[in-house]
């Protein structure tokens, strides 16, 4: 059994244990560890995005790149048959879906720019 | 003219480790500067070997500038710094234990030149306790933590705690009697 002056005893030679530790070499070697680690994490980072964007692209760069074949031919097929002559060649800036969409979006664009407007001339 | 790391030695803790929180090296140096003392006497109370024990405080330094965001009161760091330590400390027994090297406390690295008696007495004292029963006995007399805080730092029981505390001091006192123990002079 423990007796109080043994604890004392105790607690007294751990009281003197403790030293001031202070130590400035350590204290730089925890901050150079704490930046090693910084550009550790970091290149681990970069190495796991590239690997991913990689992997991305090997498995949907292909499927991704005929889609937008697909979407550039449908968007590029004429509004009105207007044959081969000039009159075809003159108009095919604008005579396919594409103008078509362009035109939807700013007359819808200008529509919306209008009402928002009205509603605060009052 | 000066910096405001120039400063930094006079801040108060809590503004440190707001400044840490925010990735500021130069304020974490500074609180590594303060703490490390604490850590260090507590790593080398539980491990007997000074080397090991610089490591080890290394080690819960990088573990607390990876995680210091996650602290929400700034109070409480000192308390948590504690419990970092103790994760450290006690994820090395586990190694240790897994590499079947359990109980190899030889404390090579001891006699240093400014360790006194006193201090070489009590470690190996220390060392000669089980692994729990000396995290134990330290973290109650060498970080003056209730047993109650004890079992929540270590995720022992409370009875388990005392009985730890209670046989690790019994035992403490006989091996430093046998050491011849300076203390014992002044008590008689």
């Amino acid at each position: 059994m423990i007796t109080n002056n043994q604890d004392q005893i105790l607690q007294s030679a751990f009281a003197e244990a403790r030293q001031d530790l202070d130590d400035k070499a350590l204290t730089a070697s925890i901050i150079a560890k704490t930046r090693k680690l910084f550009y550790l994490l970091a290149g681990g980072a970069v190495a796991v995005a590239i690997l991913l964007l990689t992997g991305t692209w090997l498995i949907f760069g292909l499927p991704l790149l005929e889609f937008a074949v697909l979407i550039s031919q449908f968007m590029t097929m004429a509004l009105f048959d207007l044959g081969e002559g000039w009159l075809a060649l003159a108009l095919m800036p604008i005579n396919n879906i594409a103008s078509l969409v362009v035109i939807s979006a700013k007359a819808i664009h200008l529509g919306w720019k209008k009402l928002i407007g009205g509603s605060f001339t009052h | 003219m000066q910096k405001a790391q120039d400063y930094y030695p006079d801040c108060p803790e809590a503004f440190l480790i707001s400044l840490a929180r925010t990735g500021d090296r130069k304020a974490f140096a500074e609180l590594v500067q303060r703490r490390q003392s604490q850590v260090r006497n507590l790593m080398r109370r539980c491990c007997n070997d000074y080397t090991l024990a610089d490591d080890l405080t290394q080690q819960v330094f990088l573990k607390v500038w990876l995680s210091i965001r996650k602290l929400r009161k700034a109070s409480a760091f000192g308390g948590w710094l504690k419990r970092v330590a103790v994760t450290v400390w006690l994820q090395h027994i586990r190694k240790k234990d897994a590499l079947g090297e359990a109980g190899e406390m030889s404390g090579s690295e001891l006699a240093k030149s400014d360790t006194t008696g006193m201090i070489l007495d009590l470690d190996r004292a220390l060392v000669k306790l089980p692994n729990p029963v000396r995290l134990c006995v330290v973290l109650s007399y060498n970080e003056g933590m209730s047993h109650r805080e004890v079992a929540e730092l270590t995720g022992l029981p409370l009875g388990t705690v005392k009985t730890h505390i209670r046989n690790g001091a019994h035992q403490l006192q006989e091996l430093l009697s046998a050491y011849g123990d300076p203390s014992e002079a002044e008590s008689s």
